[in-house]
């Protein structure tokens, strides 16, 4: 008998923390996009009114920031500074595919960040503003709509983990 | 001068702006070949290095050879070459590219031409680069020493223009000038009006030239700007510019001699003859600016030395 | 065989308080599809629950016609 009731236990808190996870990347999301806008949003002013070289400027603009923000920009930064020869997209391709692994972002706010690194650095001032200027309007929307989603769903899922762990556990028993 | 050109030297400053996959070819070569001047790439065609005694055509394996076995550049190299060049910032760097050139830390120069994009009379900037020309440049010590007796005169400095056709070491003579009469003795202030950033070669405000503890650069103004400016806001005993030409020049000039500084430029000019028929060098010439001329040869050697007489 | 039963009527009163919770929860995120496929999934186990309950009943039936 007690063995059935650890079992249980087990079960739900399996099935609750399965829940939990799903919720808490929901509310994460609008979070790390709110950051990545931050970053674009500074790095533009490093750009447009410093005209600092990239290496420089996404190292400076990720050591303000946190989370995978960082990651990308100081990851890109590092490798861009090395100089092995790589450019600007290479760098931003890796670091982007660090950050993604430690971050709330959906395979769509990915793509987003992906396609400002394609132009990044590749062209004038005017055009680097028009690209950023675009990813940042993209990334607000994104957030819009990942804190629709995170308030509607966040506490479906965090409830929806406790029944099915106690659905389970009555079924079982 | 035939020297073997050494590891760590200005050609290996000037590799590490090459894409990694020519510069292994070109640092093996590098090894063995006599002192460079210039790396050349450009898309579709065999990257070719010219140094002191010829073109070479580096293979794969990093051995001259025949321009057509030679390791050849596509698109993908020249963008990474630009990349490199502009440490992946070109917005950074488009008042460079529109002109066609950088410099690079080390004093090196970049020359890039691709498609312009024309505006308003001038060009805007440049893309779809075609063609890189990596210049190294290379301080030659002492090559001033024969005519620094003839340019300073009891303390004083007389002006003084250096000519000569392309490529005969005109700057790198009067920049070793800068560098003696500003570390002295007698120790000169000394400016100087670097247009196109070849005397100085300044990268964020620091030379990368030796040109001595009393030089003042200011960096890519127009000289018929520069040289008031300076004298008003440095208050030097002799500035030196490059390439006269322009309308401009001459009135500028003829304003810094008026304020008692002494002038030190170089000018286009295969021999004293062809100084002369340039309307605008002219002027400046017999109006008295200059008291020295210094005529150079293709062959880097001091070819004339002496006070400038009218034809 | 009562005790079965008891056990039986426990599980599936469980499963219908989960289905009801689940039911509002995800409606009030929006998914009213999904609910509705929870609850109808929940109605399903239930039956299957049931089926094995009211095949001992009727063999009970049986055994007592003697049929």
């Amino acid at each position: 008998m007690p063995m059935r009731w650890l079992g249980a236990v087990l079960v739900l808190t399996a099935s609750a923390g399965g829940g939990w996870m799903v919720a808490r990347r929901l509310r994460r999301r609008p979070q790390d996009l709110r950051m990545a806008q931050q970053a674009v949003e500074l790095l533009r002013t490093e750009i447009e009114y410093g005209a600092t070289p990239l290496p420089t400027a996404l190292v400076t603009v990720g050591q303000r920031l946190q989370g995978p923000v960082q990651c990308l920009l100081v990851g890109a930064g590092g490798l861009l500074g090395q100089g092995q020869g790589l450019s600007a997209q290479e760098a931003w391709r890796r670091g982007l595919a660090a950050a993604e692994d430690c971050s709330a972002w959906t395979p769509t706010d990915v793509r987003v960040l992906a396609q400002l690194g394609e132009a990044l650095g590749a062209t004038g001032a005017e055009d680097q503003i028009r690209h950023m200027e675009l990813c940042m309007g993209r990334l607000r929307l994104a957030e819009e709509e990942a804190a629709r989603v995170a308030a509607s769903q966040a506490r479906m899922w965090l409830y929806l983990g406790v029944l099915t762990g106690l659905g389970m556990v009555v079924l079982g028993v | 001068m035939l020297a073997v050109a050494q590891a760590g030297g200005p050609e290996a400053d000037v590799l590490s702006f090459v894409p990694p996959r020519i510069r292994v070819p070109l640092q093996t070569m590098a090894a063995v070949s006599p002192p460079w001047l210039e790396v050349r790439l450009a898309a579709g065609r065999p990257v070719c290095v010219r140094t002191v005694s010829g073109d070479l055509w580096p293979d794969a394996s990093g051995r001259a050879g025949d321009p057509g076995a030679a390791v050849h550049c596509d698109r993908e190299d020249i963008e990474r070459c630009v990349q490199i060049v502009t440490r992946a910032s070109v917005y950074a760097w488009e008042e460079e590219l529109a002109r066609g050139f950088c410099t690079l830390p080390g004093g090196h120069r970049v020359g890039l031409v691709g498609r312009v994009r024309w505006q308003d009379r001038t060009v805007a900037g440049q893309k779809e680069f075609g063609s890189i020309n990596l210049r190294v440049a290379r301080p030659v010590p002492g090559c001033a020493d024969a005519v620094l007796s003839h340019v300073l005169h009891g303390g004083s400095v007389c002006s003084t223009i250096v000519f000569g056709p392309p490529g005969s070491g005109k700057t790198t003579l009067i920049r070793e000038l800068a560098r003696h009469l500003s570390l002295g003795p007698p120790g000169l202030r000394v400016a100087v009006a670097d247009e196109r950033s070849e005397i100085g070669a300044c990268v964020a405000g620091m030379p990368q030239f030796d040109l001595g503890p009393r030089t003042d650069v200011l960096d890519g103004c127009p000289k018929h700007v520069a040289l008031p400016m300076l004298v008003r806001s440095m208050a030097p005993d002799v500035v030196f510019c490059d390439e006269l030409g322009g309308a401009e020049d001459a009135a500028a000039l003829a304003e810094t001699a008026r304020c008692g500084v002494a002038v030190v430029a170089t000018a286009h000019a295969r021999s004293m003859s062809e100084l002369w028929t340039r309307p605008s060098l002219r002027d400046a010439v017999r109006s008295g600016s200059f008291g020295l001329g210094i005529g150079l040869g293709t062959d880097r050697r001091i070819g004339f030395v002496g006070a400038l007489r009218p034809l | 065989m009562t005790a079965i039963n008891v056990d039986v009527i426990w599980q599936i009163a469980g499963i219908g308080m989960l289905i009801v919770v689940a039911h509002s929860v995800i409606k009030a995120a929006g998914r009213e599809e999904i609910a509705w496929m929870v609850t109808l999934a929940g109605v399903v186990v239930v039956l299957f629950r049931v089926v094995g309950v009211v095949e001992q009943l009727f063999a009970a039936v049986r055994s007592v016609f003697n049929l």
